[in-house]
């Protein structure tokens, strides 16, 4: 039985594929060489993916909502359901996630062996979620009514002790014309989300604005968790992947959707930094050394090497790794070098959120923020 | 053939043009509403030949509806004079001055519109609008407000509807019907005064009534001669002085102008008095808001529904959804003050002191006792970073917030105590 020469060359270069992870990840650009890349499991396109705090374990989604070890492999089958949204707790002893039921959304606490702890119905499709403390959750939700005129659209903030009914919090409703449902469908709901503090003071949520006579955009807005006072940090397309907090707190990032991206103090009101990236994905190391925008990677502000832009990914909470998925594939980028989580000592962060909570109620301006800043904080 | 037509077509609209006479609706109006017909049968409109159409019109459809109704406009057409007078006086704002726009309120009205809005526009024809008003019932409202505040487009209010015998409105019975209880008891203070008891024992050629100081020789001005707002605050030094000559011309009939321009000057220091008492209980209840103080804040309870979460002590205040100290500046600025002031005015004795003035006065007590209460509940609030007077730089830095938005300090005042009170925070101030 004779085998061509091709056919050879090409069982040899799949088996080489397989051994080496399959590691299919378009990659441009140097990465240090410490860097790996392996490929850690089969996802749902668009399915959202957490590392645990200690960055020893990943909750994705492959058919349904599974809980992977990084080093070992070993994974646990939680069911069969498609959250989406997750977040692990400051401890790592519980897993949060939202999976949709008809127009509602079911958000369920396991704990880390995926036994389930708890559930409560929240109205509207949870986009994200976000540990306060190890005993409150706050899920960010759409809900959306159809209309002949158009569709009314409802940004809400559920605050949840993992016990009872959540407490909820309207925090708008617009309509959105049909031309315009037409022309964002898949896309306005996805735009819709929030990132919280590290100071766990205030968010920073995509306000959906349609002005009847002009296309939808996005307004970012800072909003405290404590008063409710919100300002308007920027207007964006809804393209935008909105905004992040970088690690000490004392920024953020976020992306115009078209044209560039920003970093910005936006208690101060100052551009720190201008990414030239649209930002319609981005995540931030906790260190702030590393940013990734449209699967370009920067590090300290340069760009070191790039993957495919519509590729999303989520930096390990201690630094160091990269969890990037592409397609239906999730992958590892680990050792990175990178520093330690920038996060400021408790003394600091008491006086940061006193600080950026006058400029919320307009007690101080920024410029008094600035000054009363560099007075009372030392870099 | 075609003339015929076309002369048989002119009758046709000829005869549906006809003016309606008052003969078309008696037959069933007898039956229907006889009290209406008897009193127009008695009236100088059925005297002169005016009849039902020329005030109702002639779309009966449109009278049922109650989309006809005979308001200052239809009045005017004949009583220009009248209109003009009315119009540029206090009982001309009477109704938007009890109103607000109830289209958010539920169980609402619709037929309430036309109060305010021309028939097909959205702009109100005022924009003077009541809080007080907001806050009721439609039922409430419909009673309890509109049936006074009505003047301004109703002559009705006080002509009644059919009638037309001047002595019913010149009747001080007629002013009575708003014009007492306990916000303003004009009725009230000048029956019980020296006008009022000689009007009733001597008659009026003797003892003035309402018409007679503020009708002048029938004028629909009832403003005239009157020298504050009607919350009590004097006119500018300009318009206070033409309005007090025109008073004395009136006083002047009866009296000796140097007698009417001394009781006048009296009154007058008796307001101004006053006023001092009702600002310093003002500034009282503004300094507590400023420092948090009031139970509960503006913004713990419902919005105000002209000017949302904000302190409000002017005269959109309310009566209920406030604290306990602005529900008794409510008495006092309202209820007090005013009486301590139209009593003066009107020359009643007990309504200036006893229901007035003393009254006041035991308000004042009243608010200083409260908000010692207050400040003492929050006096061991005092923590980290507290100043001198025990308050927080987060607080002191809301006095002044506060401050600066209701104009007590100036944008460059404002900015340099908050420089201050930063420092001070900072450790830097007090070296």
């Amino acid at each position: 039985m004779g085998r061509s020469p091709l056919c050879s060359v090409m069982i040899i270069f799949l088996f080489g594929l397989l051994v080496s992870g399959c590691s299919h990840l378009p990659v441009q650009g140097a990465l240090p060489e410490s860097v790996r890349i392996t490929e850690v499991s089969r996802v749902d396109a668009e399915s959202p993916f957490a590392f645990d705090p200690a960055g020893e374990n990943l909750a994705l989604v492959d058919g349904g909502l599974r809980l992977k070890n990084i080093a070992s492999g070993a994974e646990t089958r939680v069911g069969a359901e498609t959250p989406t949204a997750l977040a692990w707790s400051p401890d790592g002893s519980r897993l949060a996630a939202a999976f949709p039921v008809a127009k509602e959304s079911a958000l369920r606490l396991y704990d880390r062996h995926g036994r389930l702890q708890a559930e409560t119905r929240l109205g509207g499709r949870v986009s994200a979620l976000f540990w306060l403390s190890s005993s409150e959750i706050l899920a960010f939700a759409v809900t959306r009514l159809d209309y002949s005129f158009g569709a009314n659209i409802a940004e809400i903030l559920y605050r949840w002790d993992g016990t009872g009914a959540a407490n909820t919090v309207s925090l708008q409703q617009t309509t959105l014309m049909p031309g315009y449902l037409r022309q964002w469908e898949g896309i306005f709901q996805r735009a819709l989300t929030f990132s919280v503090s590290p100071l766990h003071d205030e968010m920073l949520y995509n306000r959906l604005f349609a002005p009847p006579a002009f296309s939808p955009y996005l307004k970012l807005m800072l909003r405290s968790l404590s008063s409710g006072k919100e300002r308007e940090v920027a207007a964006v397309s809804l393209l935008s992947a909105g905004g992040v907090f970088s690690g000490d707190g004392e920024s953020i990032v976020y992306g115009e959707g078209e044209g560039e991206s920003r970093q910005l103090d936006p208690w101060g009101e100052r551009i720190i930094a201008t990414i030239h990236s649209p930002g319609r994905s981005l995540a931030l190391s906790p260190s702030g050394r590393y940013l990734l925008a449209d699967g370009r990677l920067f590090r300290q502000g340069k760009e070191v090497a790039s993957f495919p832009p519509e590729s999303a990914g989520a930096f390990s909470p201690r630094g160091g790794m990269l969890a990037l998925r592409y397609g239906e594939r999730l992958y590892l980028v680990a050792k990175l070098p990178d520093d330690a989580p920038s996060s400021p000592d408790a003394t600091t962060a008491e006086q940061l959120r006193q600080l950026h909570g006058w400029v919320s109620e307009g007690l101080i301006t920024p410029r008094e923020y600035l000054t009363t800043r560099q007075r009372t904080i030392p870099r | 053939m075609k003339v015929l037509s076309l002369l048989a077509i002119g009758l046709l609209v000829g005869a549906l043009a006809a003016p309606v006479r008052a003969d078309d609706c008696l037959d069933c109006h007898r039956r229907k509403t006889p009290a209406a017909v008897r009193q127009w049968e008695a009236s100088a409109h059925a005297r002169a030949g005016i009849g039902c159409g020329a005030c109702h019109g002639a779309d009966h459809g449109k009278i049922e509806k109650g989309e006809a109704r005979v308001d200052q406009k239809v009045c005017g057409r004949c009583h220009g004079k009248a209109l003009r007078e009315h119009q540029a006086s206090r009982h001309g704002m009477g109704l938007h001055s009890g109103w607000g726009c109830t289209r958010n309120l539920p169980n609402r009205d619709r037929q309430e519109c036309r109060f305010c809005h021309e028939e097909g526009s959205e702009m109100p024809k005022s924009d003077v609008q009541c809080a007080r008003f907001l806050k009721q019932s439609s039922e409430m409202g419909e009673i309890g407000c509109n049936s006074c505040h009505m003047v301004e487009s109703s002559c009705a209010s006080c002509h009644t509807s059919h009638n037309t015998d001047l002595k019913i409105v010149r009747d001080p019975n007629s002013c009575a019907k708003c014009h007492m209880g306990p916000d303003h008891p004009q009725w009230e203070m000048w029956q019980t005064s020296l006008h009022g008891t000689l009007n009733a024992t001597a008659g009026r050629s003797v003892g003035p009534d309402c018409q007679t100081c503020h009708m002048v020789k029938g004028s629909h001005n009832v403003s005239f001669g009157i020298t504050m707002s009607s919350g009590g605050e004097p006119y500018p030094p300009e318009k206070r002085t033409t309005r007090r000559e025109e008073m004395l011309r009136v006083c002047c009939e009866c009296h000796a102008p140097a007698f009417a321009r001394r009781e006048l000057a009296r009154d007058d220091a008796v307001r101004d008095q006053s006023l001092v008492i009702l600002k310093g209980a003002e500034h009282i209840i503004t300094d507590l808001a400023d420092h948090s103080l009031l139970d509960p804040m503006p913004d713990q309870r419902p919005p105000h529904p002209l000017r949302g979460p904000q302190l409000v002590l002017d005269n959109q205040l309310l009566y209920e959804d406030t604290s306990h100290i602005e529900r008794l500046f409510f008495k006092m600025k309202k209820y007090d003050y005013a009486r301590t002031v139209k009593g003066a005015y009107h020359q009643n004795p007990a309504y200036t002191h006893w229901y007035g003035n003393a009254e006041l006065k035991m308000d004042l007590v009243d608010i200083r006792s409260e908000a010692g209460r207050l400040r003492e509940r929050k006096g061991s609030g005092a923590g980290k970073g507290a100043s001198a007077e025990g308050e927080s730089t987060e607080e002191q830095l809301r006095v002044l917030k506060r401050q600066a938005e209701r104009g007590a300090l100036s944008p460059e005042e404002y900015e340099r105590a908050k420089a201050r009170v930063l420092k001070d925070a900072a450790g830097e101030g007090k070296q």
